[in-house]
């Protein structure tokens, strides 16, 4: 029985992890939706969505973790074509859903998905292919360049929606994904460098003011129109007022309650965790967190193959990398980006893509192989 | 294993490095706001849910002395924009702009401005208007209450009641100087707002309710007031003056019945310089700023002008030299036409005619310069000086108004003659026309120098009982009965005994001054130009009423007191008293008048003497021939031909008079004082509103049933 061998095999830990998480959100989003003067709809709405979200997402993560990962690498130049085609989809008249000057979504008529979120478990695939047969030639620029190729189609296209907060995303995993892969550091110091001068000097002497407001703008057109800095000093004042033990679930003057912030139920979802539960439930919920990206680390170490590792790897930093940005900007550490908070904050597409990458990793997992001398 | 292989291991831990990093640093940015910061956030949190929105209190009521309202606080409304709600900026600024007459541009800068949450647009706008506004549904204009001063005729008593600014505090006038008391105490509503600046309406909300302002009586009476208008616009007019300012005063009690100066403005729009305030004080506001205008319109004359009073202030020299002896009432004087004092010659106004041989009453009654000068010689300046301070003169009077000025009395050291002599007719001293009024005003009450006063009662703002009383005041015995009442009889005299004067004056015993003075203009005085005055109080066995008109700068050929503010003042003396039923000189037949007498609940034996006694026919229309009258047509009060049958419904009860009910009669095209008359023979009462004249409207309409002791508001306007 193989099926049996396998679920024996699954990482439980990082299921329950997942579970717990989403069961918190849950409540979070219900303490953020279920307010007087809520303008954005009903609140059993987004529950209800919420839960049939997970249950599609777990679906497609089962899916995901039955079909070989090496059987996947095999036809990684078709899933290369299908994600970029995916990818265009926004831009078919009738399908693709405008959204203040942003084409992100597409409308299948029952539900809307965001095509950059779903693409993100197959980039992850595909590259970690590329570089899994690319792994003893990491050391030439045109080594560097063909990778850089690889991942580049991605980025127009995100870019063009445009969505600076998945194109950052594209870029973090790639780079975490290139970095791990064994890429000579020597191109590593002078990636670090080059970012490290470039930017400040392009930045400062090359930019003009209304230049940068512009990209600034362009780039994430929900950004804050009343002020930047609003929305973070807004978030910043609720979780601080939750002090040590939170406000609890019943108290009537939040901050969430009385509309202070944008989008709670999605991208501030963390604020009000921890308006409502204070520094207690926060911190359970960064250690929920930090317990789920360790396990991601640690299943990485144990794939059979260095294809596997790759593609827990890239899972790994892009969970990272959503869990840093999103936390990091409730907290005024990190700019306002509309990246959300994984398994916590609402969203259809979000919820399903994570779940599917956990569906990957669990893949991966079921599969290693201890060496053994039996 | 490859060198690859190895590095790749090493780029796992790493990694977990980083992450670790990134753990450590959002858990120390988490412990850091949750716990360092939580306190001042939270009381940021709490700062940024309260919102605060000020409450104004109503402001007292002013009344007269008969408690007709004077002004008043109505409701109104704020208009407020919000601008991150606005869909259309430039509409509303349109709209807005052209409806509440605002500069469009500012407006529009003022709501498109997005870095504001709420902008005020205006206040104290009518809620005519805002309701308006409010029809047109734009999103983001939100309306909220206020409140707006109203003054019941525009220019009536502007210059005793003021006016109150933006903050609805009191700038000018009565509206000033009681501010505190009419104020109130401002309240305050704090609420909860959300995160779009909106009140919470489930959230706590704390009301501290605003403090009512007291409401103030006035010794001013209304009717009084309106004569004394009517008579000063008039007098403007006819003379083509500069300006006209009186003050009539109750001298046994120094309560002003009603003061005016015109040109003046219009309490409504207090900020508007009319155009004949600006034609008329042309040489004043020459090449002043339009704030230093408004300074000079809201600006009180009667209180503020400092000026020679002239002739007037003889009553002043002459109680001083009676009193203290120097010369009797029948001292003889003799004029030559002119007296030469310290190498200078003081001319009579007759030169180069003269009295000849006089006493010095009779000087005074002449308005003689050399008897002036002569008398004065014979006593001591500083008996002198003490009179003209007993009097009131150089210090304030203390009324109850704002900017008042003391005059000027140059200090009594190193006179030489001929300064010390001109005092004695009023040269080289100024006074303040509330000065000389209230100092005559003591002449005329027996020597009682009495406080003048304005205000009446300080009335509690919810049930109109009285907090305070303004008592009259004595301040001091400045002569004795015996040379006031010398003076008194002098003074009828003066009226009396002019041709001109006494037959306007027939109606009542009246006495009076006249002054006549060359203005001071650059410290020199202007040949032909004159500020007249007259001083006058009737009727004189019993005063009631006490007057002074100045007339600044008169147009014509040899103007003098008596041809300019005599008549003018005379004129009011003759409708006061009128109104005040005073009893008349004159004969009048009850049987000639044409008006109907009142009738009802009278018994018919009394009712036929009545009628027997007015000559007039009647029929009882009732089965009942006898017992009481219930009711009649016409109606009492109205006007009917010699051969009207009144007829008379009898019953065998009277019904009650408190309850009875009359029929309002029509009193258009009359004069304040007729209708006064009429109405209050029906046992009604009048209030006056408009600017004098004759009544163009009344409110209830002639024939309205209404009840005894209604009051029935007549508008009336000047005839065109």
């Amino acid at each position: 029985m193989d099926a049996f061998k396998y679920i024996k095999k699954i990482d439980f830990t990082l299921l329950f992890v997942v579970l717990t998480l989403f069961t918190i959100g849950l409540v979070a989003i219900r303490t953020a939706t279920n307010i007087d003067n809520f303008v954005a709809g009903d609140s059993s709405d987004y529950m209800i969505k919420q839960m049939l979200a997970f249950a599609i997402g777990t679906v497609g993560m089962i899916i995901l973790m039955s079909i070989d990962y090496q059987m996947l690498g095999q036809y990684w130049i078709h899933i290369y074509v299908l994600c970029l085609l995916l990818l265009m989809t926004v831009w078919i008249p009738g399908l693709g859903v405008a959204n203040k000057n942003a084409l992100r979504w597409i409308n299948l008529g029952f539900v809307e998905l965001q095509p950059s979120e779903i693409v993100k478990i197959g980039f992850i695939v595909v590259f970690a292919k590329l570089l899994d047969k690319r792994k003893e030639k990491l050391n030439k620029i045109t080594d560097i360049l063909i990778l850089i190729a690889f991942i580049v189609p991605f980025l127009i296209l995100i870019a063009a929606q445009p969505d600076l907060g998945q194109s950052l995303i594209f870029i973090v995993i790639s780079a975490g994904m290139i970095f791990t892969a064994g890429l000579s550091m020597k191109y590593i110091y002078g990636a670090i460098v080059g970012v490290a001068v470039g930017v400040p000097l392009l930045w400062n002497f090359y930019m003009l003011d209304y230049q940068k407001h512009r990209i600034i703008t362009y780039l994430n057109p929900t950004l804050d129109p009343l002020g930047e800095g609003y929305h973070t000093i807004q978030s910043i004042t609720t979780i601080g007022s939750g002090g040590v033990l939170g406000k609890g679930f019943s108290a009537e003057n939040t901050m969430t309650n009385l509309n202070y912030l944008p989008a709670q139920w999605t991208d501030f979802i963390f604020s009000v965790i921890a308006e409502t539960t204070g520094f207690v439930g926060a911190s359970i919920v960064v250690i929920i967190l930090g317990l789920f990206l360790f396990r991601l680390i640690k299943d990485a170490r144990e794939a059979k193959d260095e294809y596997g590792t790759l593609i827990i790897v890239g899972v790994f930093f892009m969970f990272l990398f959503q869990i840093f940005e999103n936390i990091g900007m409730t907290m005024g550490i990190m700019p306002i980006t509309g990246i959300t908070l994984p398994f916590l904050s609402y969203g259809g597409s979000s919820l399903m893509t994570n779940l599917m990458a956990v569906g990957l990793v669990l893949n991966v997992y079921i599969r290693r192989h201890y060496i053994s001398f039996e | 294993m490859s060198i690859y292989h190895l590095r790749r291991k090493k780029r796992l831990v790493f990694a977990f490095f980083v992450f670790f990093i990134f753990f450590i640093v959002m858990a120390i940015r988490l412990t850091y706001i949750q716990a360092f910061d939580s306190i001042k956030l939270t009381d940021e949190q709490i700062d940024q849910l309260m919102g605060e929105i000020p409450i104004t209190a109503t402001r007292g009521d002013i009344y007269d002395r008969n408690m007709n309202i004077l002004a008043k606080d109505a409701s109104a409304s704020r208009i407020y924009v919000r601008p991150r709600d606005l869909e259309n900026a430039e509409e509303v600024a349109d709209y807005l702009s052209k409806i509440l007459d605002l500069d469009r541009d500012i407006l529009y800068e003022k709501i498109s401005d997005t870095s504001q949450w709420i902008a005020l647009v205006e206040r104290k706008v009518d809620n005519d208007i805002a309701f308006e506004i409010r029809d047109q549904n734009f999103k983001g204009v939100e309306i909220s209450e206020d409140k707006k001063r109203y003054y019941t005729n525009g220019n009536f008593a502007s210059y005793i009641l003021g006016f109150t600014g933006t903050d609805h505090q009191g700038l000018y006038g009565i509206e000033s100087v009681f501010n505190n008391v009419l104020s109130g105490e401002d309240g305050v509503l704090v609420y909860e707002k959300d995160g779009k600046s909106q009140k919470v309406p489930s959230g706590y909300q704390v009301r501290i309710e605003p403090e009512d302002g007291d409401n103030l009586a006035l010794t001013t009476d209304s009717v009084i007031q309106h004569f004394l208008e009517s008579q000063v616009e008039k007098t403007v007019n006819d003379l083509d003056a500069k300006r006209v300012i009186a003050i009539a005063m109750d001298p046994k009690t120094g309560d002003i019945l009603g003061m005016s100066s015109k040109p003046d403005y219009n309490l409504n729009d207090p900020r508007t310089i009319s155009e004949i305030f600006e034609t008329k004080l042309s040489d004043e506001l020459k090449d002043k700023n339009l704030g230093e205008k408004q300074l000079a319109m809201w600006r009180n004359p009667a209180v503020t002008l400092n000026y020679e009073p002239g002739s007037t202030f003889k009553v002043v020299t002459a109680s001083a030299v009676l009193e203290e002896g120097v010369v009797t009432p029948e001292t003889p004087f003799f004029d030559k036409g002119y007296i030469n004092i310290a190498g200078a010659q003081i001319k009579c106004h007759l030169y180069p005619r003269s009295h000849g041989a006089q006493t010095f009453v009779e000087g005074v009654q002449h308005s003689c310069n050399p008897v002036m000068v002569e008398a004065i010689q014979r006593l001591d300046p500083d008996e002198f000086y003490k009179y003209i301070y007993n009097f009131g003169f150089g210090d304030k009077t203390g009324i109850q108004l704002d900017g008042e000025q003391s005059g000027i009395v140059p200090a009594n050291v190193e006179q030489n003659l001929i300064n010390y002599v001109t005092k004695s007719f009023g040269q080289g001293i100024s006074v303040t026309p509330i000065q000389l009024i209230t100092a005559l005003s003591a002449v005329v009450n027996d020597g009682k120098y009495m406080q003048p006063n304005i205000v009446k009662y300080i009335l509690s703002s919810d049930s109109n009982e009285i907090i305070q009383e303004y008592k009259p005041h004595q301040i001091r015995q400045v002569i004795s009965e015996d040379t006031a009442s010398i003076l008194q009889d002098t003074m009828e005299k003066v009226i009396s005994e002019s041709d001109v004067l006494s037959k306007i004056a027939e109606k009542y015993r009246v006495g009076g001054k006249t002054g006549t003075a060359q203005k001071v203009i650059d410290g020199k005085y202007a040949q032909g130009i004159y500020i007249t005055s007259f001083f006058g109080f009737a009727p004189v066995e019993d005063p009631k009423v006490a007057v002074l008109f100045i007339i600044d700068e008169p147009k014509g050929y040899n103007v003098t007191g008596s041809n300019t503010a005599a008549p003018a003042a005379l004129e009011f003396i003759n409708s006061t008293l009128d109104y005040l039923d005073v009893p008349n000189n004159d004969k009048e037949n009850f049987g000639d008048s044409s008006i109907v007498p009142d009738l009802r609940s009278q018994d018919m034996t009394l009712a036929q003497e009545v009628l027997g006694y007015l000559n007039l026919k009647y029929e009882v229309t009732s089965d009942i021939k006898e017992g009481y009258i219930v009711n009649q047509d016409p109606m009492p009060g109205q006007l009917i031909d010699k051969d009207t049958v009144i007829k008379l419904t009898l019953d065998k009860e009277a019904i009650d008079t408190s309850t009875e009910l009359v029929s309002v009669p029509n009193i258009m095209d009359m004069t304040v004082q007729q209708a006064n008359e009429v109405l209050r023979r029906l046992g009604l009462e009048l209030t006056v509103t408009g600017a004098g004249g004759v009544s163009t409207k009344q409110s209830p309409l002639a024939g309205e049933l209404v009840k005894k002791g209604t009051k029935v508001i007549v508008e009336f306007k000047p005839i065109e």
